[in-house]
């Protein structure tokens, strides 16, 4: 049984529905990733299992335990905010004792766990500071430190890094996920990042509209999307409509109106004239200017370049009308296409992805 | 030459109200205190010289010491109780009710300072005077009548103060409150504490400082209060104000008036400046309150 | 324990609010009660108000305090707007200290002040009488317009003004068109709460209103040291009721942001 089970779910504000979940689970001593839009519903799912709010239907257990009318302290979770939520009235010491003081553990042990948590998060010697005299990364790791310090067996994360500058981001995804791993605890992340739910989870569940759309290892979710939003919010994907022209032996060939022939694998049944769209990653697409192997290969203009130093976006058009896009690596100023060249933009069959809505 | 302009715009925009606060307020206070140490008023041709007796008056008669004692404990009941009564109203609109009764409750609390405290004073009266409401709702109790007679008591006093001061107290109260962000008591409750400990270890430190601005701007004018003592308390009304408007309006020693005012000046600029930091925290002075 | 509910809080509200406005409720219903003791039975009458038409010292005090209100209104509003202009778009040294001088009209008792005007008004000669009560009213009020007007001021962005300046308007013209435009609520708040607290003054008014001239607080005053007539009922009833209309109309605009 999982760790965290969520049972026919439901939360309804008026007449909106704001979540509707038949059933999610969260591993013991995994990192598991919420990821969606803005107002998907995702930030109410973890405030349901942090007991803020209470579901309009359904059950929800934690360690076999039901606990959908439980108040949050009696749940014992951990929780890291946006905006830290640190107490400005209290230095760190006063901050990351709180559960502590709360639970009124002895001092000698309290002055030991703060002591061992401030070193775990790297942040030796703080005590005496106040939240205002931190940086932002330096609030953010006391406040994983203050929910950790009374060895919860949960850990609530409200899109914690949404506040940092992107270097200091990407270091502390790392140091995050390092900590979690050494701590061993069962971790929900929520995030409208999903590159960051891509790096950091064991597994992700996509939220759209308050139902959970796809969930599943993060390799498995991006290479194999299940609906058009999934293949569209995890990185980037072309989408190609057509109706089906053959299927044979899972090879798929798909007739766009604009007279595009494109081949796909498939194991499902879908009857001749069937509307699919497919999806196309960019990074799965090469460019060269000789005719190469695949069965996808069509001849393009490139009419626009981005260059983000690690790799280069090219916007292409294909002859009959078709706009792609595709990314590059940036192998140096020798190895890239200007605009203007007529290019042969080719992929795999494997990598056309039948969408299914 | 445009700095100079703008330096002289600058000072055309300040001057009027400043030289008029200087006229008004600033030079009749320094008047007030040059007179506290004449021996009369020189007006009229009539011959005065400097002395302190104003003051040693003040300081020798127990009869003033008493009365200082009786003001300072109309003040304190006065800020206690407005206090006690205000945080659970400030906190209830603060933190309790919400959406559009939210709005409503927290205009009906400004709402009284708009209007005359001398009118909310008098109202008290027909309330509490003997042949008034209390009383016939005393006897529909089946009480023997003139059992309750408020009206003219300390009593009294206290609660017309109250009444005229509580919407200030819950305003600056509710101010501090409404700033707590909610996260706060939601990491609080994370970490543990049930309602009343989050309540008591987060909420209730960061509203000090409005507690304490409500406080302290309710200490002051009531101390220094004489319409509801005169009003409401009758002769168990007598504190300094009341003395001090005697001064001016029967009496006619206006510079033993001066000193009197002068001396309570002292006290009321002491305790401000003590608590300036508090009352800067809990910035009070950016709302248009009263 | 028992839990302390949301609904016990509401209750605890009402309570409060029926405290702070049952007796002036109980006044106000009094005024059109025929009886002059104010006893029960009540009988509904509108004699009182009909006497006070015939009542030329009230009338004529109620005169002289709206035309008091009226001219404190401009003056200390108009005042209000430039000190807070100055010291909401600029920088200067001394600053903290304007700020701070703005303090002591609201924070020392009004009875220090008073009598502190009474004896300086004497002593220049100027005495007293409405000219007087004037100029105590715009310095007790100038503090209270100049802080919701820059409660209003620094809510908005200078860089509108800015903008306004980089597309070639001059300073008049960008008080007209943009500042001015930005900052009315908190200029008409500060004009009805100005006329308010000059309107409903009672302590700076009783110690400069000389023999024969009065405002309406300080005629109520008298008529309740006396032993009242019910009129005063029935005046106060008006007032309390203009005061609250005012009031509603006043916060509303304030609260537009």
């Amino acid at each position: 049984m999982s760790y965290v089970e969520l049972e026919g779910v439901t939360k309804l504000y008026g007449e909106t529905r704001a979540l509707d979940v038949e059933r999610l689970g969260i591993e013991e001593g995994e990192f598991f990733a919420l990821v969606g839009p803005s107002g998907s519903g995702k930030t109410t799912l973890l405030r349901l299992i942090a007991g803020f709010t209470e579901p309009t239907s359904g059950t929800i257990l934690i360690a076999g335990k039901t606990v959908q009318h439980l108040p949050p302290y009696k749940r014992d979770i951990g929780m890291v905010f946006q905006n830290y939520a640190l107490f400005p009235h209290m230095s760190v010491y006063e901050n990351v004792a709180f559960g502590l003081k709360v639970r009124h553990l002895p001092q000698a042990e309290t002055e030991a766990r703060v002591k061992e948590l401030l070193d775990l998060v790297r942040l030796p010697g703080m005590e005496a500071r106040r939240p205002q005299q931190l940086s932002g990364g330096q609030q953010q790791r006391v406040a994983l430190a203050r929910s950790l310090v009374t060895r919860p067996r949960l850990l609530l994360l409200d899109e914690p890094l949404g506040a940092l500058d992107k270097k200091l981001r990407t270091a502390m995804q790392v140091e995050l996920r390092q900590i979690q791993r050494e701590v061993g605890i069962t971790t929900a992340f929520v995030t409208h990042d999903q590159e960051e739910a891509l790096t950091l989870s064991d597994r992700i569940a996509v939220i759209n509209e308050g139902k959970v759309v796809q969930l599943g290892p993060p390799a498995d979710v991006y290479e194999h999307p299940a609906t058009r939003f999934v293949a569209d919010f995890l990185g980037q994907s072309n989408f190609i409509s057509g109706s089906v022209l053959s299927h044979e032996a899972g090879r798929l060939r798909v007739s766009t109106p604009t007279g595009l022939h494109v081949f796909a694998r498939s194991d499902r049944a879908l009857p001749a004239n069937a509307n699919v769209t497919l999806a196309v990653r960019p990074e799965k697409i090469r460019l060269s200017t000789a005719r190469p192997e695949s069965a996808n290969a069509f001849v393009a203009e490139i009419v626009h370049i981005v260059y983000l130093g690690t790799s280069i976006t090219y916007h292409l058009k294909l002859s009959e009308g078709t706009p792609l896009i595709s990314f590059d690596r940036n192998e140096g100023a020798g190895h890239t296409y200007a605009i203007g060249t007529r290019v042969v933009a080719a992929w795999d069959e494997e990598n056309s992805l039948v969408m299914q809505d | 030459m445009r700095a100079l302009r703008r330096r002289l715009g600058l000072i055309s925009l300040l001057f009027p109200s400043y030289a008029w606060l200087a006229f008004a307020i600033f030079a009749p206070l320094m008047m007030m205190l040059v007179f506290s140490f004449l021996s009369d008023v020189p007006i009229g041709g009539r011959s005065v010289h400097w002395t302190a007796d104003n003051y040693t008056k003040f300081l020798s008669k127990a009869f003033y010491f008493k009365l200082s004692v009786k003001s300072i404990r109309m003040g304190l009941l006065t800020t206690a109780f407005c206090v006690i009564v205000g945080y659970p109203m400030a906190y209830a609109i603060a933190k309790v009710i919400r959406g559009r009764w939210k709005s409503a409750m927290f205009l009906l609390v400004i709402l009284p300072f708009w209007s005359s405290s001398l009118i909310r004073a008098y109202s008290w009266i027909i309330v509490l005077r003997q042949e008034g409401v209390i009383n016939s709702l005393v006897l529909a109790f089946h009480l023997p009548p003139g059992s309750v007679s408020i009206l003219f008591t300390f009593a009294a006093v206290i609660i017309g103060l109250v009444h005229a001061y509580l919407p200030y107290v819950v305003l600056t109260i509710y101010v501090s409150l409404d700033r707590i962000d909610d996260t706060l008591i939601q990491a609080a409750q994370s970490l543990g504490a049930n309602r009343l400990q989050s309540f008591l270890r987060v909420t209730l430190p960061l509203s000090l400082p409005g507690v304490l601005a409500g406080a302290i701007l309710t200490f002051i004018p009531s101390t220094g209060s004489f319409m509801e003592p005169r009003v409401l308390g009758g002769t168990s009304g007598t504190v300094i104000g009341t003395i001090i408007e005697d001064q001016f309006v029967s009496v006619f020693n206006w510079t033993f008036g001066a000193a009197l005012a002068f001396i309570l000046l002292v006290v009321v600029g002491i305790i401000l400046a003590a608590s300036a930091q508090a009352l800067r925290r809990a910035q009070v002075f950016s709302i248009g309150g009263r | 324990m028992r839990r302390l509910t949301p609904a016990s809080f509401v209750v605890y509200a009402g309570l409060v609010l029926v405290f702070l406005y049952a007796p002036v409720l109980v006044m106000m219903a009094m005024s059109f009660n025929r009886s002059p003791l104010y006893q029960l039975p009540f009988q509904f009458d509108l004699r009182w108000f009909v006497a006070l038409t015939h009542n030329q010292r009230l009338l004529q005090a109620t005169g002289n305090s709206v035309l008091l209100a009226l001219a404190n209104m401009v003056v200390a509003t108009i005042l209000g707007v430039m000190t807070a202009l100055a010291l909401a778009r600029h920088q200067f040294r001394g600053k903290t200290l304007l700020n701070v001088l703005l303090v002591p009209p609201i924070a020392i008792p009004w009875l220090i002040l008073a009598i502190a005007m009474l004896l300086l008004f004497n002593f220049v000669g100027l005495g007293r009488g409405l000219p007087s009560m004037f100029i105590g009213h715009v310095a007790v009020s100038l503090p209270y317009a100049v802080f919701v007007i820059l409660a209003r001021l620094s809510g908005t962005e200078s860089t509108l003004e800015e903008g306004a300046m980089s597309l070639g308007a001059g300073p008049w013209t960008t008080f007209f068109k943009i500042t001015l435009p930005l900052m009315l609520p908190g200029v008409i708040a500060a004009a009805l709460f100005s006329f308010t607290v000059s309107f409903d003054n009672f302590v700076i008014s009783y110690f400069l209103a000389p023999p024969g001239v009065s405002t309406l607080p300080v005629e109520i005053y008298s008529a309740i040291r006396k032993g009242f007539t019910p009129e005063i009922n029935a005046i106060s009833t008006i007032t309390f009721a203009f005061s609250m209309l005012l009031a509603v109309f006043a916060v509303r605009l304030v609260r537009e942001a």
